[in-house]
């Protein structure tokens, strides 16, 4: 059964969905993502084995190997995919079974801004390793994040800018949330956004990329 | 040419993509041979008839135009282009605004694939349209190189607002100077181009103004992709 799980973990980290999926190229022909997790769930193992065991320790390598460089965005998004895959499965096998997760996590284009690609990625990078995001879309404001607040328990708050224009917008709403008496921990990203600016406008924290702030989650808030 | 002389252009695909296996190569970067024309065929053809390439200039002659140390006038308009693009502006006569998008409709494609889970995709294509718009604005240079080489003038490289230490809020005075709606952008307040896959610049035009490349090495600007890759 170990084993079976670390080839599950395998075939994550490396996007293998089935038999016949020809990504991996070294790896045409064997069991992927399906077979894998048929076979598991033959021997009565439980979903939230498969899930800790199996799914979420590939994809944790993932995130390590991608923070340090070893991988890039495109074999990020092949672990999605057969990570969703996965738990498209799992979740038609077991419909009632509420999935564990870390906690939740608002990610938010800010207001003047549409630019989706970057918040996107981040979200994915954060789902694959267990957190729940919400995503508030694009062109939010404080009002909408505040509203959301009251809904439901939130950990953190990741804001998203493409331009020096619309980054500023961060600005305001760092002190919308801080004036209505909210801690929950803001951090900001994007390209024209640097740690110098998350300092001006007293973000909690800034990463250039993903695997940063899921870093910054796991050690701090989870 | 007549000073505010507007022309805008519906570009095909083909027009502008010059090579038929210019994009499959762009993905060979990050994706293995194997799978790009099995798995992303389909893209492609999605890709090809969502894009809708339209792009324009608006032509400002001498009498319009004025070259500062760091800023350029245009009409009644000053522009902080600074100090590194205006060494390459010095010999600026008159200048060509122009403006260059893929429309609308490949954005709610991208949209529609992460709405649905279909990231992978939804990147890819994001990434085709990017680069879509830049050839775009290559081929609408070419056009106006030659016209202004007609006239027996030469142009400079094109620069946008938002690089080199040219603000991104000057995008308001630029499209001041453009008729409403102008190939179908509209500018927000916050100087976001709606569609997102667009772009401006300008590019000068003089007798003695030439090519040169750009000069990222005399630039500060830490968070400049152009100087991330270098
Ligand atoms: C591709 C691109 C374009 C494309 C498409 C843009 C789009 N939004 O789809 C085109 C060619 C259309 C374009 C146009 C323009 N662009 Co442009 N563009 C880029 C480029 C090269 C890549 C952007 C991108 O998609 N990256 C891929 C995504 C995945 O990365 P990302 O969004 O940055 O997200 C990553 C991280 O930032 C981080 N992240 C993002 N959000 C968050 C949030 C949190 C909480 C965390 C922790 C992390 C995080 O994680 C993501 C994954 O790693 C950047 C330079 C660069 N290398 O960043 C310039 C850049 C964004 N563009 C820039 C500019 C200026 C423009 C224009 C204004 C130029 C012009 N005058 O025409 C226009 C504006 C367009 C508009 N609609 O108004 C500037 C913006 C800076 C500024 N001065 O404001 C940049 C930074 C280039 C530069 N000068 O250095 N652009």
């Amino acid at each position: 059964m170990i084993d079976l799980l670390n080839q599950l973990a395998i075939c994550i980290e490396k996007g293998k969905i089935n038999s016949q999926s020809k990504i991996p190229a070294d790896m045409a022909g064997k069991d992927g993502v399906e077979e894998l997790i048929d076979k598991l769930l033959r021997l009565n193992i439980p979903s939230k084995t498969i899930i800790e065991d199996g799914l979420l320790k590939g994809m944790t390598v993932v995130g390590e190997k991608f923070r340090d460089g070893k991988l890039f965005i495109p074999n990020v998004l092949f672990s999605a995919k057969a990570m969703n895959h996965a738990m498209d499965i799992l979740k038609k096998q077991f419909p009632s079974d509420q999935l564990q997760i870390k906690g939740k996590v608002i990610l938010a284009t800010v207001k003047g801004d549409l630019h989706n690609i970057g918040k996107n990625l981040v979200k994915m990078i954060l789902e694959g390793n267990g957190w729940e995001v919400i995503d508030l879309g694009v062109d939010v404001d404080s009002e909408k994040i505040i509203q959301k607040l009251k809904e439901t328990d939130v950990k953190a708050i990741g804001l998203s800018a493409l331009l020096t224009t619309t980054m500023l917008n961060m600005k305001g709403i760092i002190e919308d949330l801080r004036n209505n008496g909210i801690k929950v921990p803001v951090a900001i990203g994007g390209a024209p956004v640097s740690k110098k600016f998350a300092e001006e406008i007293n973000a909690d924290f800034y990463s250039p990329d993903p695997s940063g702030f899921l870093d910054y989650l796991n050690n701090n808030l989870n | 040419m007549n000073s505010e002389e507007i022309k805008t252009f519906n570009f095909e695909f083909e027009q502008v993509v010059r090579s038929e296996t210019y994009f499959e190569n762009i993905l060979l970067k990050e994706f293995p041979s194997e799978i790009i024309s099995e798995y992303f065929s389909g893209l492609f053809n999605l890709f090809r008839q969502k894009s809708k390439i339209k792009s324009g200039y608006a032509y400002f002659d001498s009498d319009d135009v004025k070259i500062f140390p760091n800023t350029i006038k245009i009409k009644d308009q000053t522009f902080e282009t600074g100090k590194i693009i205006n060494r390459s502006l010095r010999e600026m006569e008159s200048v060509f605004i122009i403006t260059c998008t893929i429309g609308e409709e490949v954005e709610k494609s991208i949209w529609k694939f992460f709405n649905e889970g279909d990231s992978l995709e939804g990147y890819v294509l994001d990434k085709l349209a990017s680069e879509l718009v830049e050839l775009s604005a290559d081929y609408l240079q070419s056009i106006i190189e030659k016209k202004a080489n007609d006239s027996g003038l030469g142009i400079s490289n094109r620069f946008s607002p938002g690089y080199c230490g040219w603000p991104v809020s000057d995008q308001q005075k630029l499209f001041s100077l453009l008729p409403d709606n102008f190939c179908g952008i509209k500018l927000t307040s916050s100087s976001l181009m709606i569609p997102i896959k667009s772009i401006s610049g300008i590019i000068a035009a003089g007798n003695r103004v030439v090519k040169k490349e750009y000069e990222c090495e005399i630039c500060d600007e830490k968070f400049c992709y152009k100087k991330r890759e270098q």
